[in-house]
């Protein structure tokens, strides 16, 4: 082993050091080129935190549609932690009352992350989805048969009730030749999103690309939304098509460093993926686990993680829920299946061209 | 002449005398074990597939190195049952073990073994852990104990009596109800003389919170110095009954930054009521119930969220009864985990010869016991 006993030898071993960490940018943000605008396909966020949530729903929808301009308005996702029925309520009534609730979907959630930052306290953060470029066809499950059965009383039944109810909403939403991507979010923590969406690939395969989130399981905190109604016991499913390509990427953590690593490994695939597509990013959808962020010692971080994969630039939509749907990360995947309801997730969904 | 392989010996000889000596205060008896094992208890529904760890303590003076072979429930999988350990003199090793499968037990209660094997002879030990974890609800402080279906009973049995925790959290709250199953109630200043009070004291802290140990070793001779200075990192409440059932109160003993001094002082309780916290005590068939909830503004440094973690332990005074029940014991602390220094002194309480375990015990944030 050689010896550095020279102080300039080593002074230069520093300097040319602290130069590649520079070139090779380990700690920035990625500079991500984005998809281009040859197509009518437009994703944008709006968010606020404002204490009165009729006013935050607005200012995040308004932010959002002001952003997406003239461009034909196809779908809003909501994405609000507020507390209790009422509050949240009265977000939703916000954001409808500015995009149209019969545009409106969603769940509530444990927080959001936009590049816009990381919100955990009460706050509201909406995708606008617009564009004559894309099309989005929105079902919605009700009465999946789910209250009050418990896993450790009635798994068979429960398990059944969510097959069959991911059943009939594939069957209601259907595929078409240009369907490119399945959003879920559902009344349906880990591990029920697990036979939900079995349920849903019984009518769209097992190899459609599918993201999703369950919502907020806290009590008294569990809504789905759909076109301006707050349901529990529901599922909602939003159909994408339109000329664009997905990408999706999975990876699970339970501890503070990993969940670091793979935030930023987990949008790095997604966007090779991509990439190996032949196609720039538009917008990223990113649903988390609740539980992960619980386990960060600064939340974050996890954002800075992620932003060094995917820069700051590239839309990014991002929920914390109660389980997750997405490429499972786990060693005994079955083959053939692309998406799987799992829980300590981070699901990523890139869309472009 | 005195020959090389002798000088040699004679040194070999004062090295070994020298590290005899320097083996310090706290160095295991001759034979003893050369580590403490204590699997830890949940913070999340074994469901939910967490990581669970087992703590590995290096008793002795030279580095451990070693086999931990674990038993879980039947009905559980973990990523590994064995893992390899490495932990040097008098530190502590955490070892993980993914729960790729659990299931939740209604009675929250789940038999473990483990078993260290490595230097000098294998150390084994059988626990019963639970999931210490507190779910999201809002209960009603009102001693009509009917908001309590949704939480996490943690149980412990002490003197053939029964003490159960649970806890919920909500943005504003953080909230107990401790059942102490005991012949008769007497609150702080209605007992019998001789007796002490009957009361809860609670203890959080965040989750990387330390206690200073009260062993009088110098510091690098195994222990750590008692320090006058030294600073709480814990939030601790009494709860006791006042008045008409469903009275109580909720007492604020200490809080972090203070100094750790005064959890010396046997200090009367009047004075100390934490505004805003509720508290209701009733006395149903034999069983005292303690309910309360303390707003999380009077404790800064906790950040209530699923998943999160923070250090939770309860005492139970039962000064006519059982005496005290200490939740570190049910949690498996070691005994060299006893600290007089983990928890304040107050008026009216009876305490016995040992001091009690420490109160830095993991417990957690989870979305609901399902």
């Amino acid at each position: 082993m050689t010896r550095v006993s020279d102080p300039k030898s080593l002074l230069w071993m520093v300097v040319f050091a602290a130069v590649a960490a520079g070139l090779c940018g380990c700690g920035q943000p990625a500079k991500v080129a984005l998809a281009d605008s040859s197509r009518d396909i437009i994703f944008r966020v709006g968010v606020s935190a404002a204490k009165d949530p009729l006013q935050a729903g607005k200012a995040a929808a308004q932010a959002a549609k002001k952003q997406i301009g003239a461009a034909p308005l196809k779908a809003v996702i909501v994405s609000e932690c507020y507390e209790d029925k009422a509050r949240k309520a009265k977000v939703l009534e916000g954001v409808c009352s500015v995009l149209g609730k019969e545009n409106v979907y969603g769940g509530s959630s444990y927080g959001s992350f936009t590049q816009a930052g990381v919100m955990e306290d009460e706050s509201v953060a909406v995708l606008a989805v617009a564009g004559k470029d894309i099309n989005v066809r929105a079902v919605c499950q009700e009465k999946m048969g789910t209250a009050g059965l418990t896993l450790d009383k009635d798994k068979d039944k429960l398990y059944a009730a969510l097959r069959k109810a991911g059943a009939d909403l594939g069957g209601k939403v259907g595929k078409k030749d240009d369907s490119r991507l399945m959003i879920i979010i559902a009344d349906a923590h880990s591990p029920k999103n697990g036979p939900l969406v079995e349920g849903i690939q019984q009518n769209l395969g097992p190899a459609f690309p599918m993201v999703g989130g369950a919502v907020n399981k806290n009590a008294g905190q569990t809504f789905v939304y759909f076109r301006g109604r707050m349901l529990n016991d529901a599922a909602v499913g939003l159909m994408l098509g339109g000329d664009f390509k997905v990408a999706l990427a999975g990876r699970q953590a339970k501890e503070n460093a990993k969940v670091i690593a793979t935030a930023r490994a987990g949008a790095d695939e997604a966007l090779r993926r991509l990439a190996k597509a032949k196609a720039k990013p538009a917008a990223v959808l990113a649903f988390n686990c609740a539980g992960r962020k619980g386990k960060l010692d600064n939340v974050a971080e996890e954002l800075s993680a992620m932003q060094k994969a995917l820069g700051k630039e590239l839309v990014l939509f991002g929920t914390y829920n109660a389980g997750e749907i997405g490429p499972a990360d786990v060693a005994e995947k079955t083959p053939g299946v692309l998406s799987s309801g799992m829980g300590w997730h981070v699901m990523y969904g890139v869309l472009g061209w | 002449m005195i020959r090389r392989a002798d000088a040699l010996l004679a040194f070999a000889l004062v090295l070994c005398a020298a590290g005899f000596v320097a083996g310090g205060c706290g160095a295991p008896e001759a034979g003893g074990p050369a580590v403490a094992v204590r699997w830890e208890n949940l913070t999340v529904p074994p469901a939910t597939g967490p990581i669970t760890h087992v703590l590995v303590r290096n008793l002795g003076n030279s580095t451990y190195r070693g086999t931990i072979s674990v038993v879980c429930p039947a009905s559980w999988k973990l990523n590994r049952t064995s893992a390899s350990v490495t932990v040097r003199p008098r530190q502590t090793a955490r070892v993980p073990f993914a729960i790729e499968r659990g299931t939740n037990a209604e009675s929250n209660s789940y038999p473990v073994r483990i078993e260290a094997a490595g230097n000098g002879r294998p150390v084994r030990r059988t626990q019963t852990i639970v999931c210490a974890s507190a779910p999201y609800f809002k209960p009603q402080i009102d001693g009509k104990l009917d908001d309590w279906g949704a939480a996490i009973p943690a149980t412990f049995v002490t003197g053939g009596k029964k003490t159960v925790i649970r806890t919920y959290w909500s943005r504003q709250n953080l909230s107990l109800m401790v059942a102490v199953e005991e012949a008769a109630l007497h609150p702080p200043g209605a007992q019998p003389a001789a007796a002490g009070a009957d009361a809860v004291q609670i203890a959080i802290s965040p989750r990387n919170a330390k206690t200073p140990s009260h062993h009088a070793c110098p510091p690098g001779r195994g222990g750590s110095a008692t320090s006058a200075g030294a600073k709480a990192r814990r939030y601790e409440f009494l709860l006791a009954a006042a008045g008409k059932q469903p009275g109580g109160k909720c007492f604020a003993l200490i809080a972090p930054g203070q100094k750790l001094s005064l959890a010396q002082k046997a200090r009367p309780l009047a004075g100390l009521e934490l505004p805003g916290a509720q508290v209701a005590v009733v006395r149903k068939g034999g069983v005292t119930y303690y309910e309360c909830s303390i707003p999380l503004k009077a404790m800064g440094s906790i950040r209530a969220a699923p998943g999160r973690e923070i250090c939770l332990s309860v005492l139970v005074h039962d000064g006519d009864g059982t005496g005290l029940r200490d939740w570190g014991e049910a949690a498996g602390l070691w005994p060299q985990q006893r600290n007089r220094l983990a928890w304040c002194l107050w008026q009216g309480a009876k305490w016995p010869k040992d001091p009690p375990f420490d109160n830095k015990i993991e417990w957690g944030f989870c979305s609901s016991k399902d």
